[in-house]
């Protein structure tokens, strides 16, 4: 029996649709609501899109902190901090605008205060009308601010796990913008290599479920197109990096304090490079290229005390301008 | 592209509402009767007024808990100050600390709708059959409260003000609909004058938190900060000015009562589904600065947008799926 996999993001709708030869077709809804009558609508909606009907499925249904549409009677109902939680040789985080989960556990800890009243009263209105997506960079940049600063502990990859970067904020709100990047690699603060992979249609926690309810879905996501934005070295207070190409070239790359630095990497490449980390031992290291490449990150995300809004503040113009440059050669 | 539908104004028929007495009393309506907003249903005896004192009160010679006072009788003293009865009454304690009750009065309970008696509970409460608008406000505070709605004709935020001060006689214990914008001055100034409650378009943060900090029941019908409030909306509360109205402030609706029950065609014609296709001419509520709370018409639909005309502007404006509802 083919199987549809929902999930139920904090401002959108995103369904996966795995046929019984693993064919998959995608849906996505920009709108949220927990009334009964707009579920039904919608799933009408994805009935339509997908050419499905929904009561042939193996309807699996997910969403945090609980998934609505338990109405729907699915096979599997569960909150998706406990799908993040599980062993899939991957590291998810998943991205609203008041909310990160990852297999490390979640956090809303939302701080109001030293905002303008304007600025109150925009958030709040995102509260009410949770679908809502921003036009400006500055608006964007002040709610991203309600996830940035966010214990380390909250995402703690290990380096060998591909950390995928996943939910409605790296949806729809994501417009190959500065601001974008910016929040993914604030994000993962604990210093360390990590490969950088982004979910851009809000498929993972689908896929995820998926694969929660039948291991037989591993090689799905193992083969699912997401983005690999490459690799992403954390390094606060400077790094030195030495990388030798597999054409013979070399390049020595010293990166200081306060600083993103990216090398374009093309997908499918991959190098060797000598790392020297700030207060870390001298490592040799395999980097492998994405469509942004090699990302230096020497900033102090990792201690609470510096990595403040005005610290952001006070050096954001160099980032993103390191970030845009980048993102001329993003594909 | 279907987007939501905002289902803000509803039309009612064969609602029930359960009108109570404060106490056991005696009911003078029975199954069957049509009743009308100032129908009478029943009586019963009680207090409309209750001042707390405090536990220190040194109560006058001759007189203890449980004492019957006339208003202008001297209670005692409280921190070396006279405590003077402001109506006839009794004094008790509660809770280790004094309290003057009023002395219990006929309470009338009227009906405040058009409709017939369905059933009674003896000596308590009147369910009544009835049709009425609902009005959906998007947040507010959570308490249920109803009385005589008075409409300001939306006006500037600097009139209300002087509305409210000029009509301070005629406000209290009323609920007040004063605009698109409810300022922390105004409500305080409302607060002030004894309104029951406020409702307005939109009102800042921190002004709907002093309400729920004081207890003050406001509503806002589209969201915070300065925004629009739909003319169908406010064509409706104009229409009803010093109309009885109920509002439940969980369930986030203004309910009107109405004297008519609604066709059947405009029973059905209210849309079942809650979604609605995009396409030129249907109104939509912006939710993109700076027209956010703006109601306008669909000029044109493009992939990821609409274009969205305004009345004050003369070119549409582009508007991004999802910032955006149909009304």
């Amino acid at each position: 029996m083919p199987t549809l996999s929902i999930f139920f993001g904090s401002s959108e709708i995103s369904a996966l649709f795995i046929d019984e030869d693993y064919s998959t077709r995608a849906f996505n809804y920009p709108y949220i609501s927990s009334n009964e009558g707009f579920i039904r609508d919608v799933c009408k909606l994805a009935e339509k899109d997908l050419g499905v009907n929904i009561s042939n499925t193996e309807l699996l249904v997910t969403g945090f902190p609980k998934p609505y549409g338990e109405f729907l009677n699915p096979k599997l109902f569960i909150s998706l901090e406990k799908v993040a939680s599980r062993e899939f040789g991957f590291y998810p985080v998943y991205t609203s605008n008041f909310t990160v989960v990852s297999k490390s556990g979640y956090s809303s800890n939302i701080d109001l205060s030293n905002i303008t009243t304007d600025e109150v009263n925009s958030l709040s209105n995102l509260v009410l009308y949770r679908q809502v997506i921003q036009t400006d960079n500055f608006d964007q940049f002040n709610v991203d601010n309600l996830v940035r600063f966010l214990p380390e502990s909250i995402v703690k990859p290990i380096s060998e796990e591909p950390v995928i970067m996943s939910g409605d904020r790296f949806s729809r709100s994501f417009k190959r913008d500065a601001n974008s990047l910016l929040l993914i690699l604030d994000l993962i603060k604990i210093p360390g290599k990590y490969q950088v992979i982004l979910d851009k249609n809000n498929l993972l926690p689908c896929l995820s479920l998926a694969y929660y309810y039948d291991g037989r879905f591993g090689n799905l996501i193992k083969s699912f197109k997401f983005d690999d934005l490459g690799t992403l070295i954390n390094s606060p207070g400077g790094a030195e990096i030495y990388v030798s190409g597999n054409d013979g070239t070399s390049q020595l790359l010293q990166v200081e304090s306060d600083k993103i630095f990216i090398l374009p990497m093309a997908a499918g490449v991959v190098s060797k490079a000598t790392v020297k980390r700030q207060g870390a031992s001298t490592q040799e290291m395999l980097l492998r290229g994405g469509s942004l490449g090699l990302i230096v990150d020497t900033r102090i995300k990792n201690n609470a005390k510096i990595f403040t809004k005005d610290y952001i503040e006070d050096n954001l113009k160099v980032w993103h301008k390191a970030l845009e440059e980048a993102l001329c050669t993003y594909h | 592209m279907y987007i939501p539908l905002v289902k803000k104004i509803i039309y009612k028929n064969d609602l029930l509402i359960e009108r109570s007495l404060p106490e056991k009393g005696s009911l003078v309506v029975k199954v069957g009767d049509k009743v009308e907003p100032f129908s009478k249903l029943g009586v019963a005896k009680t207090s409309y007024e209750k001042l707390i004192i405090g536990p220190d009160l040194k109560v006058v010679k001759h007189k203890k808990d449980g004492s019957y006072f006339y208003t202008g009788e001297k209670l005692g003293t409280y921190n070396f100050t006279r405590v003077i009865a402001p109506y006839h009454g009794y004094l008790k304690q509660e809770n280790d600390q004094y309290v003057f009750i009023q002395e219990p009065r006929d309470y009338w309970l009227l009906s405040g709708v058009w409709g017939t008696v369905e059933n009674i509970y003896k000596d308590n409460s009147v369910l009544l059959r009835t049709q009425s608008v609902d009005i959906n406000f998007v947040v507010g505070t959570s308490q249920s409260i109803s009385g005589e709605l008075v409409v300001f004709p939306n006006p500037d935020e600097e009139l209300v003000e002087q509305y409210l001060n000029n009509l301070s006689k005629n406000i209290s214990g009323k609920v007040v609909y004063v605009g698109e914008f409810l300022s922390e001055s105004t409500f305080k100034v409302a607060r002030s004058q004894g309104v029951l409650g406020i409702i307005a378009g939109g009102a800042d943060k921190l002004t709907l938190n002093l309400a729920k900090e004081s207890s003050t029941f406001v509503a806002l019908i589209t969201g915070f900060g300065k925004v629009s409030v739909p003319s169908q909306i406010f064509g409706i509360l104009q229409s009803v000015t010093n109309r009885y109205v109920m509002i439940d402030g969980e369930e986030r609706v203004l309910r009107i009562p109405v004297p008519e029950k609604f066709s059947d065609d405009v029973i059905q014609t209210q849309a079942a589904s809650s979604l609605k296709f995009v396409k030129k001419g249907i109104e939509v509520l912006t939710l993109q600065k700076p027209y956010f709370g703006k109601i306008g018409k669909v000029d044109r639909v493009t992939e990821s947008s609409i274009l969205v005309k305004f009345p004050e502007k003369e070119e549409p404006v582009e508007i991004f799926i999802p910032n955006v509802l149909a009304v």
